[in-house]
């Protein structure tokens, strides 16, 4: 749980784009199930693959929590106010670094779910493509195309942030 | 202006960008791509472009876990437990329970539909005992008492649950309660007996 519980609790957090509070509760929920079911696992394929898949298929089905424009958390702001602090320390520069993650926060966001979930698992998790293919039970062309179709869709909402 | 660089167009080195960047095209493929970038300043720019914009979605940050996660996982196992514990114990009442519901739903639902119109009173008008006569007149003397309609809707309910379904036809008939539902002579025939009965009732004489 120590090793995993922050990987599920952030492809929560951004899949939904929603507070730590709803993210945590979901991320428990996915323990749950997979503390209940892991005499289930026959161990086919490897433990984090099925942890992502119980997690994913949790995340498709909480779909109602989805909002368009979702403004940073308390939390965001703070963690992003620490991560600036010492390395450049003029109000200026937070609030860009701010509205920048904002911004990203809503183009991931804009993305169709099943973009998004690629998009997630490779981009801020590192999984390749095979272990997305198992995870979200697609073939491995399918996640390039949807990579392919998320990077140029990502490019168009973020151009006018990148210098 | 489409130019042509290492016999790969700029259209074509630009569609397959996403798949450059991620190194995931063939060999012969990149090496092409990348022989046209050296030369065309527009697609350079634009992997640029590519490159940058998955840099920046490090500005999203990622969150840390409450501090008690864990205790809040072993809290909610727990109660999840005891639940699991209690269900088993009263998964036989479960059944039964839910098939009583589901049949005083069908049975207030299914049953006034059946019950309107001279056929079905003129049967069973004929056949009445003194204990359906009792069932009607508690029913019709309980919206009589109360004088209010709502009441009336209470003893139907009463009815239709505890004695046969015309008598709860006949209540439910009652012109001055029900206007809108057709009684039929034999109804009118019922309904004014029962009255007779609840005046000499009234009156002492039964």
């Amino acid at each position: 749980m120590e090793r995993h519980y922050k990987s599920v609790l952030n492809i929560i957090y951004r899949f939904y784009g929603c507070s730590r509070e709803e993210a945590e509760d979901i991320a428990q929920e996915v323990f749950i199930r997979i503390y209940r079911g892991i005499r289930g696992f026959q161990g086919r394929s490897r433990f984090f693959t099925w942890l992502y898949k119980v997690t994913m298929n949790l995340c498709f089905k909480k779909r109602a929590v989805k909002r368009k424009d979702i403004p940073l958390s308390v939390e965001e702001m703070a963690e992003n106010a620490d991560a600036v602090e010492g390395r450049d320390s003029s109000a200026e520069k937070h609030l860009e670094r701010q509205e920048l993650s904002r911004a990203v926060k809503n183009a991931v966001m804009a993305l169709p779910e099943e973009q998004r979930a690629v998009v997630i698992l490779h981009r801020y998790h590192d999984i390749s493509y095979e272990e997305i293919a198992d995870t979200l039970g697609i073939s491995l062309a399918a996640v390039k195309s949807r990579l392919h179709r998320a990077r140029l869709n990502l490019k168009e909402s973020l151009k006018e942030y990148v210098r | 202006m489409k130019k042509k660089f290492e016999n790969i167009k700029c259209d074509e080195v630009q569609n397959s960008m996403p798949g450059y960047c991620e190194g995931s095209l063939s060999a012969d493929m990149t090496e092409k791509i990348s022989g046209h970038l050296s030369q065309c300043r527009a697609c350079a720019a634009e992997e640029n472009l590519h490159r940058k914009t998955w840099d920046l979605l490090d500005s999203w940050s990622e969150i840390e876990p409450h501090h008690l996660y864990r205790a809040r996982f072993w809290e909610k196992e727990a109660g999840r437990e005891v639940l699991s514990d209690l269900i088993p114990r009263f998964r036989f009442a479960l059944v039964p329970a839910l098939c009583m519901i589901l049949l005083i739903i069908s049975a207030l639902l299914f049953i006034p539909s059946h019950n309107r119109g001279d056929d079905l009173f003129t049967a069973e008008v004929q056949q009445w005992k003194p204990l359906d006569y009792m069932a009607y007149i508690h029913s019709v003397n309980y919206s009589l008492t109360s004088g209010e309609n709502e009441d009336g809707l209470i003893a139907r309910t009463d009815v239709i649950l505890t004695v046969p379904v015309y008598l709860d036809d006949t209540v439910e008939s009652e012109p001055s309660l029900y206007p809108d539902i057709p009684l039929g002579d034999a109804g009118v025939s019922a309904l004014e007996g029962a009255q007779s009965v609840i005046t000499e009732l009234e009156e002492g004489v039964l």
